[in-house]
């Protein structure tokens, strides 16, 4: 979106703060729905923020299958449970936790160092949209659907194979 | 000194310019979007009226008559009676979850709307994925609905929030395969490009003819996307009281209410545009552009026609959800599941590759 700098700043700083603020709420909140549901705003807040960066088609694509698919899929599994049972027992520090802990700071702070490296480093978030893409007569979803069929053909035909496969392995379990 | 004084000020003056230019932009772009609200607000009302004359009509009663001419302050009247009802909160419910969920159902079907053409390129965002965004934005609601269906702590309200939520996400995907397949005739997802692509044979030209399999699964999932009879599962009266809105009353009830109607608006301006035509007057050999000329006040008359042949066309579609409703029995859960899964389903992926098939041998 071709936004002017305040309020894009303010914006990227608002959905930032609700990333931040729901991926905290999946981890802390003793209720599991409440957990469920804020795993939701995570996602919707990912989604916006691929807005903000003009990649409209895979912000919705996000909304797609993320919210509208597995979130709900979550929340369903979820609502099955008794949540009373599930934090009345709830110790604040075990080894698991240390060792879950451990294993997130460090993905964290691998992340952040290889994030420096690679090459789409230096682009800032206001550069505009036609500077980036040298091929404007092509839309994003067209470009995207080019390289699904071109370079990316085989990861693609293979995920689909794998989805078959937990597809038809979901009925074999459920039809026992 | 004195000069350095000077060119700051006129430094600063500028940058307050710019500022205040920076305000008025803002307050720019938010009136579209004001009156758009106000808008469809209005056409939910005229659903609300129309609603209740054709069902009047089928069951050969009188309907409203009392609330204004013919009726028609009988929606605002409704609505008014909603805002004034005491705000029922179930005591051992989750109330922050209760209060959020209607909300959630309202917002994802009114955020739907920015993507609509309502004349020649009338749209509040013409976003290059059009369609593709309606049908993500809608696959947020079912969210709203179970965070309402559990946070009543009712086990009918929990239920139908169960229900709806399998109910939209499994006709949610014929919908989107009947999308798809308009979407490789017109060879674009804008809903602009799609309207434009329609526009050249007049009424001959409309999606209609060349999608008829996929116009009537699009009939019928948009209906089971808008939880109205024949599929009001959710909400079924006899077997769970009214469904996630059971313990709702007040505005909060009022907002489930406007949502659905809402949902019908929508889902029958996006057949308007996908199937029929959009803002195109569709009589062959007659362009309206050409009549009214290219100065200013004859492009503002195109508009208005525009806008009165898509609400037009979008009304008089109305009459078959509205008349479907008060003549057709309520499906069975398992009718309806499989109605979707092992009928619509194969059935638009058959039509999807039909489609395709005739796009490549570029008939």
């Amino acid at each position: 979106m071709d936004l002017s700098e305040p309020i894009h700043d303010f914006l990227l700083v608002f959905l930032g703060s609700g990333l931040i603020l729901g991926g905290l709420g999946v981890v802390l909140l003793p209720n599991p729905i409440y957990s469920a549901f804020s795993l939701g705003l995570v996602l919707v807040c990912t989604s916006l923020f691929y807005i903000l960066s003009n990649a409209y088609f895979v912000a919705a694509a996000q909304l797609l299958i993320y919210v509208g698919a597995i979130n709900v899929l979550i929340i369903f599994a979820v609502m099955f449970m008794n949540g009373s049972e599930y934090y009345k027992d709830f110790h604040l520090w075990t080894v698991g936790d240390g060792i879950t802990s451990m294993v997130c700071i460090s993905l964290f702070i691998s992340l952040i160092t290889t994030i420096s490296d690679t090459s789409w480093y230096g682009i800032i978030w206001t550069t505009r949209s036609n500077q980036i893409i040298e091929q404007d007569f092509l839309s994003n979803s067209q470009q995207i659907g080019i390289h699904l069929s071109t370079d990316f053909f085989l990861p693609f035909e293979l995920i689909s194979i794998i989805l078959l496969v937990a597809l038809i392995g979901a009925i074999a379990v459920a039809r026992q | 000194m004195i000069i350095d004084t000077t060119e700051i000020e006129t430094i600063n003056s500028f940058s307050k310019l710019e500022s205040l230019k920076e305000v008025y932009g803002i307050i720019w772009m938010l009136v579209p979007i004001v009156t758009l609200v106000l808008g469809i607000t209005i056409g939910v009302l005229v659903i609300v009226w129309l609603e209740r004359e054709i069902s009047a009509g089928i069951q050969q009663r009188i309907g409203p008559e009392y609330a204004g001419p013919l009726g028609i302050l009988q929606a605002l009247a409704d609505g008014t009676k909603l805002l004034l009802k005491e705000n029922l909160i179930p005591s051992t419910g989750d109330t922050r979850l209760f209060s959020i969920g209607p909300s959630i159902a309202v917002i994802s079907i009114f955020l739907s709307y920015s993507v609509i053409p309502f004349g020649d390129h009338l749209v509040l965002a013409d976003l290059s994925i059009g369609v593709f965004f309606w049908i993500a934005i809608s696959s947020i609601a079912p969210v709203g609905l179970l965070m309402s269906g559990y946070g009543s702590n009712n086990k009918y309200s929990f239920l139908g929030g169960l229900r709806a939520a399998a109910q939209s996400i499994s006709y949610e995907i014929p919908l989107a395969l009947c999308v798809l397949s308009i979407s490789l005739l017109s060879n674009s997802l804008s809903t602009v490009d799609i309207v434009e692509a329609q526009s050249k044979y007049g009424f001959w030209g409309w999606n209609l003819w060349r999608q008829p399999i996929g116009f009537i699964v699009f009939l019928i999932s948009s209906l089971a996307e808008c939880e109205r009879l024949p599929f009001d599962l959710p909400e079924a009266e006899e077997e769970l009281v009214a469904g996630y809105q059971t313990e709702y009353s007040g505005i909060k009830f009022g907002l489930f209410y406007i949502a659905s109607y809402l949902n019908l608006l929508v889902s029958s301006l996006f057949v308007t545009v996908l199937y029929l035509g959009g803002w195109n007057l569709s009589i062959p050999y007659i362009f309206v552009p050409d009549i009214f000329g290219i100065n200013k006040g004859g492009k503002v008359f195109g508009t208005l026609i525009g806008i009165f042949i898509t609400l037009a066309k979008t009304y008089l579609f109305l009459f078959i959800p509205i008349a479907t409703r008060w003549t057709l029995p309520r499906l069975r859960m398992d009718q309806l599941l499989n109605l979707g899964w092992k009928f619509l389903l194969p059935i638009s992926l058959g039509n999807l590759l039909l489609t395709t098939s005739s796009q490549l041998l570029s008939l």
